[in-house]
């Protein structure tokens, strides 16, 4: 199974901890990089529609000019984290958002604290925050210590997970194997493109032994499944009998 | 208990809070009813309780991450902030700032001292050798100074003062969120204060010096008084920060960093209503020299006032304490 390489762990008023996995450097440089663009691409628009009025009334375009400006060097960032819950376009885009370091949602002042302190962070071009959040446990930079904040990576929403990770209703419990076993087989899928390549044949070759005397042994050995080697044997088990039957909507 | 067992005894439950999830995600909790929301506060317990004991009893199995996954989008839904509105939040903070003010009266203070310390040394500075002056304000504003021009003047003439007021306003508040951010590095705040006292000081005593001190001070007193408070104000939420990770008493560095910046983000925040006035007025009032200049001057000292009143003495009314 893909464990997370960095994670952060919430402890929730309940005693019950909760694994939370933290954005690295890359993503994160990636966000940044997506708002940059969309600040570009608004000021662009912006210059087609105004620089034909500069004629008409200059004074206006001029203030535009400097509210927008300022507007994109000090609130872009903290208006949109204040009021998305975390999340400017760019971090939407990377599935990225802001919380506390508790996993609560962010308000305002640690909107503004984060986002006043990136300037602080983009010296050197963001060098300063890239050498904090290497340096800090929680992929932390200034302005996210300051606020007690952390960006996390949320994955995406999937509605009728369990079936996907292979546990069917009774009526569906086809495979014939346990749920131990399931997880057994799973594990070894998840990891096997990282193991030697002796290992990876032996592992796959005792598994499969036992997988298919155990289910001769139940009855529940049937025809497709008696044709395969053993990885591909492994496979069909774990997709389960899911092919056979009209997946959900 | 068997995995199986397990997961075939609760998931009509887990499968419970993943609907309502997802209506929480489409029409949102204000179609639920009271019943609803009590329902997806009982099964986020049900599904924390599970997590734990799925972790023991079933560690690095795909229940374990599932059930994670599940309970961490349950926690993000109970445990939301209540939003406020913005009336709330700026009634709050006409009260929260001039407390906070009041509580960091000694980094407002050690602002004032290194602005003014910078002043006098600019200005004595400057007293003794003009050179000091042209460190400070460059050669090329000494020299127009030193050749009699009133440099006001040639700014306005070129800039509507509407767009004048804007650029003054937007500088100053990068100025001072600038001033408040660089805390964290614990000497820029500090750097920051004593050169822009310099600077005052400089121009002050260029001015005397050059016979303009009659046209530059009444166009400085309308927004020079809370224009100067915005930037003291601002330096010492700078110096909250710093003194937050640098001195953070029986908390942690990263406590005390955390709440130095809290406080320090409202203290500061004291500046930006007034540099909200003083931006217009140095575009619009300061250069009027129809009006009289002794009006001027005093038209500042009562911004000055109305200002450091509010911070001094300002206190919530009794019957408008929040709910």
């Amino acid at each position: 199974m893909p464990v997370p390489s960095e994670a952060d762990r919430i402890e929730t008023p309940e005693r019950v901890d909760l694994a939370v996995d933290l954005a690295g450097p890359g993503s994160r440089g990636l966000a940044v990089l997506v708002d940059s663009l969309i600040l570009a691409g608004a000021v662009l628009v912006l210059a087609l529609i105004l620089l034909p009025l500069l004629a008409v009334n200059a004074s206006l375009v001029l203030i535009i000019g400097i509210a927008v400006a300022f507007a994109m060097q000090w609130l872009y960032f903290a208006l949109f984290e204040g009021l998305r819950d975390g999340q400017t376009p760019g971090k939407r885009a990377l599935g990225l958002r802001v919380r506390k370091t508790g996993g609560y949602p962010i308000g305002w002042s640690e909107a503004l604290i984060r986002n006043f302190l990136r300037i602080v962070d983009s010296f050197l071009g963001y060098g300063v925050g890239l050498l904090v959040i290497m340096l800090t446990e929680r992929n932390q930079r200034l302005g996210d210590l300051a606020a007690g904040t952390v960006v996390v990576r949320e994955r995406p929403w999937r509605a009728g997970g369990l079936e996907e990770i292979g546990y069917r209703d009774e009526a569906g419990a086809g495979s014939g194997l346990s749920a131990a076993e399931l997880e057994t087989v799973h594990a070894f899928l998840a990891r096997r493109d990282g193991l030697a390549p002796g290992a990876r044949e032996r592992i796959a070759g005792e598994l499969s032994r036992h997988l298919r005397a155990a289910l001769t042994a139940r009855g529940a050995m049937h025809g497709g499944l008696l044709v395969l080697s053993n990885e591909p044997f492994l496979e069909a088990l774990a997709a389960g009998p899911r092919g056979r039957r009209p997946s959900g909507a | 208990m068997d995995l199986q067992a397990f997961v075939a005894a609760n998931r009509a439950d887990w499968e419970r809070l993943e609907t309502l999830l997802t209506w929480l995600r489409g029409p949102g909790l204000s179609s639920f009813s009271p019943a609803e929301v009590r329902e997806l506060g009982l099964l986020y317990k049900k599904v924390t309780a599970d997590l734990s004991r799925a972790r023991a009893e079933h560690p690095g199995s795909r229940v374990v991450e599932w059930l994670n996954d599940i309970a961490l989008r349950a926690h993000n839904a109970v445990y939301r902030a209540p939003r406020r509105s913005a009336k709330a939040i700026l009634a709050g903070l006409l009260a929260a700032i001039p407390l906070a003010v009041r509580r960091h009266a000694g980094a407002v203070g050690a602002a004032a001292t290194l602005f003014f310390t910078g002043a006098l040394l600019g200005g004595f500075g400057t007293a003794v050798d003009e050179s000091v002056a042209e460190g400070i304000m460059g050669d090329q504003f000494v020299h127009s100074v030193r050749d009699g021009k009133y440099w006001i003047e040639s700014v306005f003439d070129v800039v509507p003062h509407s767009v004048a007021s804007t650029g003054i306003l937007a500088n100053n508040l990068s100025v001072a969120i600038t001033a408040f951010a660089l805390g964290i590095t614990g000497v820029l705040t500090p750097l920051l204060l004593f050169y822009n006292g310099a600077m005052l000081g400089a121009v002050l005593v260029l001015c005397w010096r050059y016979h303009l001190s009659a046209r530059f001070l009444p166009f400085l007193m309308p927004h020079g008084i809370i224009e100067i408070s915005a930037i003291l104000l601002a330096g010492a939420g700078g110096l909250i920060v710093a003194d937050g990770w640098l001195h953070p008493g029986d908390a942690s560095r990263g406590q005390g960093l955390r709440d130095g910046a809290r406080e320090g983000l409202l203290v500061a925040g004291a500046a930006v209503p007034a540099l909200l006035v003083a931006g217009p007025v140095e575009g619009l009032i300061s250069p009027m020299e129809e009006i009289p200049a002794l009006l001027r001057v005093a038209f500042g000292v009562a911004l000055g006032l109305a200002l450091w009143g509010w911070l001094t003495l300002y206190s919530r009314p009794a019957r408008l304490i929040e709910r």
